[in-house]
């Protein structure tokens, strides 16, 4: 029972133990940097009470550089970043009926929905699962996610995301169908990117935090 | 469950305005007034990180510069295109058409966040806007990182009476404090560019001296000094534990920080940040001590 409870945390240890959505040129971050920096940046990014950036800029005289904005967004657009939210949804959909089948990623379909290091982190949990002889039952509750990041605005092919997970009522049990626990469950904060891949919008990078992390 | 205080944008302790240069041309399309790559020790190039009584440090390596995600260093803030938002782009915030169509696309951010508008590299690279969402504007968030990194809050001199190598007796009160002076020094660092300052300031809020089995004592103050003259048997009114077993004990005595920041038109705080000493106390019994008098 013991050694049950240790090997427990399968839902989302592997997401968990995933790194954040990384930024352009350096991939993504290693584990402890993650969370470390993680929760100092976003403590910092949470922290500050601003309106929209009055009063932020230097200054600095001199003859303004400042461009005209040039606004080409093209009719799309609104469409693309709700497909990507879509996909988002659709991922964590799949990988619940995964999760409750007891399949793997690729049986369970998940290619269809996540990429890279994504799709390895939930397909990990999926084998880990499966290797257990532990499935899910019930599902986690996904709040629609905020949109955070839009690249680029004329024709979006990469949109990030971040929004709330609670897997209180997604218990695990063993094939046998004895309960198992996991460790806490609740609400949690998840950010990810989707990126276009040739008109299929699929999740490239997940991140899943502890129970706790997802403030209202 | 972080704590966030929202402050006056008050004059921060030390304000470094810094070296305002004249307009001058640009060196290059796009760099707005200075090439951080031509000329690295530009003052617009560096984050001065400095505490009061210190003197100003450039930060010329590691924390005291923005960089790209291939460690080149690059410009904290490159006019026309904003602050550095620390993934290789450079953001303002989104106005008039721009955050019109962010909003019909994105959604109305939660506040505090709101969008920016960005654009990439450096220079940064006009026509390909990119959106993002910030909750801390990213020119006082890179500051505030800095300076609040720049604060080396020091482990708590943690003073007990009897002082070591004397050891403690059971069931007599052991006193605990901190020296009052070193409580209420004021702690601040300022990061600044040319045109922004943050301050950070931290202060002690509580001291918690703790075993391996948990806390012994919180005290929300540096507690009380001992004098000699004061009744061996009187407990502190204010910070102090009484052991009632022999032995070696190693604590913990660890200070929380309140520590907040400001600058820019915006405040904010960091939660959970403390200071920890270890010692160890020996606690013998009370015959094994040679006390006179009738205790």
């Amino acid at each position: 029972m013991r050694r049950m409870r240790e090997r427990g945390r399968l839902r989302w240890r592997r997401a968990l133990l995933g790194g954040g959505p990384g930024r352009a040129g350096r991939g993504v971050v290693g584990v402890r940097r993650w969370v470390v920096w993680g929760v100092v940046v976003s403590v910092l990014l949470l922290a500050g009470c601003a309106s929209g950036g009055s009063g932020s800029a230097p200054a600095v005289p001199g003859p303004s550089l400042r461009a005209p904005s040039q606004v080409v967004v093209s009719a799309d657009a609104g469409g693309r970043v709700r497909a990507a939210v879509a996909a988002y949804l659709g991922l964590l959909r799949a990988f619940t009926e995964a999760s409750n089948a007891g399949v793997t990623a690729e049986g369970g379909g998940l290619g269809r929905f996540a990429t890279g290091s994504a799709l390895r982190l939930l397909a990990g949990g999926l084998a880990e699962n499966r290797a257990r002889g532990v499935r899910t039952r019930g599902a986690p509750v996904v709040e629609v996610p905020r949109v955070v990041e839009v690249a680029p605005l004329a024709v979006p092919v990469s949109v990030s995301v971040v929004g709330c997970v609670d897997d209180g009522g997604w218990p695990l049990y063993t094939v046998a169908g004895r309960w198992v626990d996991s460790g806490p469950s609740g609400r949690r904060r998840t950010s990810a990117r989707v990126v276009d891949m040739g008109g299929v919008w699929k999740v490239s990078e997940l991140a899943v935090g502890a129970v706790g992390t997802c403030a209202r | 469950m972080r704590a966030v205080t929202r402050r006056p944008a008050a004059v921060g302790l030390l304000v470094v305005v810094g070296l305002v240069v004249g307009a001058a041309p640009a060196v290059a399309g796009g760099y707005g007034s200075v090439d951080c790559r031509r000329r690295p020790g530009d003052p617009r190039c560096v984050v001065t990180v400095g505490t009061p009584g210190l003197g100003g440090a450039a930060g010329a390596g590691g924390a005291g510069v923005c960089r790209d995600g291939a460690g080149r260093v690059v410009a904290c803030y490159v006019e026309g295109a904003g602050w550095f938002g620390g993934d290789g782009c450079y953001y303002r915030p989104a106005q008039g058409a721009v955050l019109a169509a962010a909003v019909a696309v994105g959604g109305a951010p939660a506040p505090p966040g709101a969008w920016y508008e960005g654009v990439c590299g450096y220079p940064p690279v006009a026509g390909l806007t990119r959106l993002r969402v910030f909750g801390t504007p990213p020119g006082p968030a890179l500051l505030a990182v800095r300076a609040v990194r720049a604060l080396r809050l020091p482990a708590p001199p943690v003073r007990v009476s009897p002082g070591p190598p004397a050891a403690q007796v059971v069931f007599l009160p052991m006193w605990v404090w901190l020296d009052a002076a070193w409580w209420s020094a004021s702690r601040s660092a300022t990061a600044s560019v040319p045109g922004m300052a943050v301050t950070a300031t931290a202060r002690p809020v509580r001291l918690v001296l703790s075993s391996g089995t948990g806390p012994l004592v919180t005290c929300t103050g540096p507690g009380t000094w001992w004098r000699p003259g004061v009744d061996a048997g009187a407990g502190s009114p204010t910070c102090g534990h009484t052991f009632t077993r022999p032995g070696v004990y190693r604590l913990q005595a660890t200070v929380s920080w309140d520590v907040s920041w400001s600058g820019g038109g915006v405040a904010g705080a960091v939660a959970g940040v403390t200071s920890t000493t270890s010692l160890q106390v020996a606690v013998v019994e009370a015959h094994a001590v040679n006390v006179g008098g009738t205790r």
